[in-house]
């Protein structure tokens, strides 16, 4: 089998705080192959964005292995990450915040070629941002404007021309479209999809929106409190979802057809603590199977048919 | 297709400094500030071209003193003969002049000290932060005059002593504007491609965190003239027999009740000045905030 | 047939900015029944959040007029109630839950006090230990436990808080609730918690309730009327039979379900609409969706469309002449 792009081994980020450790990222392990895409999906505070961060260095890990191309880069000096930058890149949620205010479209487009040096003119530095402007779907005369005289559709793809231009492998996509509008969420996506077959793009696709997550990801990882508790191929894990978590978080969207009318099963509780959580699957608190078994011991990612893989104590 | 290629640019590039220039203009009374701060700006600095500081201003004339405004002396003159006209135009000259340098100097340090609490936080945060707190706890007032009486009168130790009164509330608008620009997701978007902490400043937190501190330096202004006038009247800044604000009125009041128009020039030069640059400083920080319309 | 509890006839809002006229809602048609839901559907700036404040009469002051039309609720014309009138229907008839729970709770009372401000106001004669009964009801009808009414919003959770907005709306028992996008700030879920709630209580207390929300899916699961809204205007309006299984759509309701991403089929790309919302202070000529509509003939961009009714079903579309 090729090697990964990106593989992760044992990846541990924990945060100081005032009532104990914070495990945003607990031991997580997947590997990402070139031009695919894996989807990370859970609810707000269950690590996906620390684990998006840690993924591309912008965060250090606290403990464990994110290997680029066979290499770790958690090892990396200051000058080989730098070098390391432009492989990896990343697109955020709010396309508000994502842009400095004070500078224009073009501005922040050329910043990331300026500083990677990768332009070798004044006149090849323009011609490769209206190439990337092109490329987003951002009409040239938008060059000079500025990200508030802009709608959010078009702040977001600016948003990826940006991230396109140190022309990556490996971009983070950290719930890019959940601050859209549901048409202009379409067309984020399709943009995404086919930046992805024109460039060989891998992504890595971080969203609490299950739906979006299908369309774009060959690969599902479904997160709680710091775990990956299932990961499966996009079609099977929609098929056949086997953890409870993942099972609950399937029937909570509400699907536009009649036909679904009341067959949600809704799930009791919220998402408990990820300060110092004790052994055993977090899960557990919430979940409709539990069983006494279920606290107490830490449980494995175990590969139950091929590439899926579940963290529940009925596949132990 | 390249676009780029040809010399002449298909679109034009906007300032933001005309951007802001324009919101700036259509605040009324942010430009009634300006102007009556241009006004005078202007008389401090050409005052010198017209009145002769030995003759006009400093010399004594017991012959001319207490009279009341005419045409030859259109405020009047004070209790030592001298023409109050001269001596407020002049007064323009040391309260802007001293207002101005310690807007600098407040601003240097403490730019410099907020960004790096700030930018860096932890120790150096702890070590600057509280260092200010210090300065802060005490009143700034009796922290001038405390100086000032250690070290004695004159215009550097005044200038010393405004400018440690001041750091502190710089360091701490600084620190507070950076600490939140870090955070944005733009600063983030910029170390992912590689950016210098030195770039990262430079282009993206100082262009950002200009807003704030220029409203607090024009402020500064404005509370510096104050508290020279204040430090002047209870005699701890400028000496007579030079012509400042304060001076001027602490000299008037013994004569208040005869002669009160003593003190209605020097008073309402403090006012005017102090109002226009609170209303520029008003009108900067809405000219500056990016999101606002054209 | 039911009675009808709330009427909205031609109305149209103008916002009066510095950059002009902004026609936030216009000539818009809306009715509900008593005990209904009614989805109100559309993207940011197609004048649902307006059109409920316009209910509440709470558009702000000097910024926000309403230029034409006519509300009725229980045939009456709030239109020209006077502001004390209003206040007593706010709360009693009608009352609003707004979108982020995290700012309409005031941090610094605690919420068993909220709730009690709520019922003490519209209920000046009820004593002390009446009104604590009230707020205990309240808090088990929300699902949450009575003892914890001594705490501060901030020791609560987001979707707890939506529950706590929810009682406070609720504790008057007004016949119609106006719930702007009620569960958007919510992880999916405590959002199927939620309106699950708000279904159940629906059903028990027989509240009409107008459900703003962008979102195709929630509506086809709690609601049983649709008006899809687009540039101020009610473009689609229907029974959810009518809006997701009827024939004929308006072009933007197409659009709309083409957007979402379906998870029963196997084709990946999705099928959005193209270009932007028209901005509201200089709207197109004719159809409003006319430059991003792919059936746009030249009628569409001159004549603005009538008004085609098939029963319960309205489309506002030159299509279906």
């Amino acid at each position: 089998m090729d090697m990964p792009l990106l593989e992760t081994k044992g990846l541990k980020k924990y945060f100081k705080t005032g009532r104990g450790m914070l495990h945003a990222v607990d031991d997580v392990n997947f590997k990402i192959f070139k031009g695919q895409t894996l989807g990370v999906v859970g609810e707000s505070g269950c690590g996906k964005s620390t684990l998006g961060r840690v993924m591309i260095r912008l965060l250090d890990a606290t403990e464990g292995e994110v290997l680029f191309e066979g290499k770790n880069i958690m090892d990396y000096d200051k000058h080989q990450m730098a070098e390391m930058r432009k492989e990896l890149q990343i697109i955020f949620q709010d396309p508000y915040a994502s842009l400095n205010p004070r500078m224009s479209v073009s501005e922040i487009i050329a910043e990331p070629l300026k500083v990677c040096k990768i332009a070798t003119s004044k006149s090849d530095l323009e011609a490769r941002v209206f190439d990337l402007m092109k490329q987003v779907g951002l009409a040239e005369r938008l060059v000079n404007a500025f990200p508030h005289e802009l709608d959010g559709g078009r702040r977001q793809r600016i948003g990826v021309a940006r991230a396109l231009a140190v022309e990556p492998k490996f971009i983070v996509c950290d719930e890019p479209v959940s601050a859209l509008d549901v048409s202009i969420q379409a067309q984020i996506l399709n943009l995404l999809m086919d930046l992805q077959d024109q460039l060989g793009l891998t992504y890595m696709f971080i969203t609490h929106d299950l739906s979006v997550v299908k369309h774009i990801s060959t690969e599902i990882a479904v997160m709680y409190l710091g775990q990956c508790v299932e990961k499966a191929p996009s079609d099977e894990l929609f098929e056949k979802p086997l953890h409870p978590y993942t099972q609950a978080l399937l029937s909570a969207i509400p699907i536009p057809s009649l036909k679904h009318r009341n067959m949600q099963n809704v799930l009791s509780g919220e998402v408990t603590s990820p300060i110092e959580p004790k052994p055993g699957c977090r899960f557990a608190a919430r979940c409709p199977y539990a069983k006494p078994e279920c606290t107490g011991k830490n449980l494995e990612l175990k590969e139950v048919s091929p590439n899926h893989f579940v963290s529940c104590i009925k596949f132990q | 297709m390249s676009v780029g290629t040809s010399a002449k640019p298909k679109y034009k590039k906007r300032s933001q400094i005309a951007m802001i220039w324009r919101r700036f203009i259509k605040n009324r009374m942010a430009m009634i500030g300006l102007i009556l701060f241009a006004i005078m700006l202007i008389i401090a600095v050409v005052s010198p071209l017209f009145i002769n500081y030995e003759t006009d201003v400093i010399q004594q004339t017991i012959s001319e003193r207490f009279m009341s405004p005419s045409a030859e002396h259109l405020f009047g003159t004070d209790q030592f003969g001298r023409d109050i006209f001269s001596r407020v135009l002049w007064g323009a000259r040391i309260s802007m002049s001293v207002g101005v340098a310690v807007v600098i100097i407040s601003l240097i340090i403490g730019s410099i000290l907020g960004a790096v609490a700030g930018f860096f936080g932890g120790i150096a945060d702890n070590i600057i932060m509280r260092f200010m707190d210090i300065l802060l706890a005490i009143p700034g007032t009796m922290l001038a005059i405390t100086i000032v009486a250690a070290l004695g009168g004159g215009i550097q130790n005044l200038l010393l002593a405004l400018s440690i009164e001041q750091i502190p509330k710089m360091t701490r608008i600084v620190r507070s504007s950076v600490l939140t620009l870090k955070t944005q997701d733009y600063i983030e978007a910029a170390r992912a491609c590689g950016t210098t902490n030195a770039r990262i400043i430079y282009r993206h937190i100082i262009p950002n965190a200009i807003g704030p501190i220029l409203v607090q330096a024009s402020l500064t202004v404005a509370r510096t003239i104050i508290s020279v006038a204040s430090m002047s009247f209870i005699g701890l800044g400028i000496n007579p027999p030079e012509p400042e604000w304060g001076a001027m009125l602490s000299e008037a009041k013994n004569q208040l009740m005869n002669y009160p128009y003593l003190v209605v020039a020097p008073g309402v030069a403090i006012i005017l000045t102090v109002t226009s640059l609170t209303l520029v400083g008003d009108g900067l920080r809405d000219a500056l905030d990016p999101k606002m319309k054209n | 047939m039911s009675e009808k509890l709330l009427e909205i006839k031609d109305l149209s809002v103008v916002y009066h900015t510095e950059d002009g006229e902004v026609y936030a809602v216009n000539h818009a048609d809306l009715s509900i029944n008593k005990g209904e839901t009614l989805g109100l559907v559309g993207e940011t700036g197609a004048g649902k959040t307006t059109t409920c404040l316009s209910i509440m009469r709470l558009l702000p002051e000097k910024l926000g007029e309403i230029i034409s039309g006519d509300i009725l609720l229980n045939g009456e014309s709030i239109m020209s109630k006077s502001e004390a009138e209003m206040r007593s229907i706010r709360g009693n008839e009608v009352s609003m839950i707004f979108q982020d729970p995290m700012t309409s709770l005031n941090p610094v009372y605690t919420v068993g006090d909220q709730i009690a401000e709520v019922i003490q106001i519209h209920n000046p004669n009820y004593t002390k230990e009446q009104v604590e009964k009230r707020v205990d009801e309240m808090f088990l009808m929300v699902g949450l436990p009575a003892e914890r009414k001594t705490e501060y919003p901030h020791q609560f959770s987001g979707g707890m808080k939506q529950r706590i907005v929810i009682a406070m709306a609720l504790a008057c028992e007004p016949n119609l609730i106006l719930a702007d996008e009620p569960t958007t700030a919510l992880d999916v879920t405590i959002q199927a918690q939620v309106l699950q709630m708000m279904k159940d209580l629906k059903e028990k207390l027989n509240t009409a309730m107008i459900l703003v929300t962008h979102d195709l899916g929630i509506v086809a699961q709690t609601c049983d009327s649709v008006a899809v809204m687009y540039a101020g205007e009610v473009i689609e309006n229907g029974t959810v039979e009518d809006i997701f299984e009827g024939e004929n759509h308006h072009p933007y309701t197409v659009g709309l379900f083409g957007s979402i991403p379906d998870l029963t089929s196997k084709s990946n790309r999705l099928h959005p609409i193209d270009g932007l919302m028209p901005d509201p202070s200089n709207l197109p000529k004719g159809c409003k969706f006319s430059p991003r509509c792919p059936h746009c003939k030249d009628i569409c961009k001159e004549v603005e469309p009538p008004v085609i009714k098939n029963g319960t079903h309205m489309i506002r579309c030159h299509l279906y002449k």
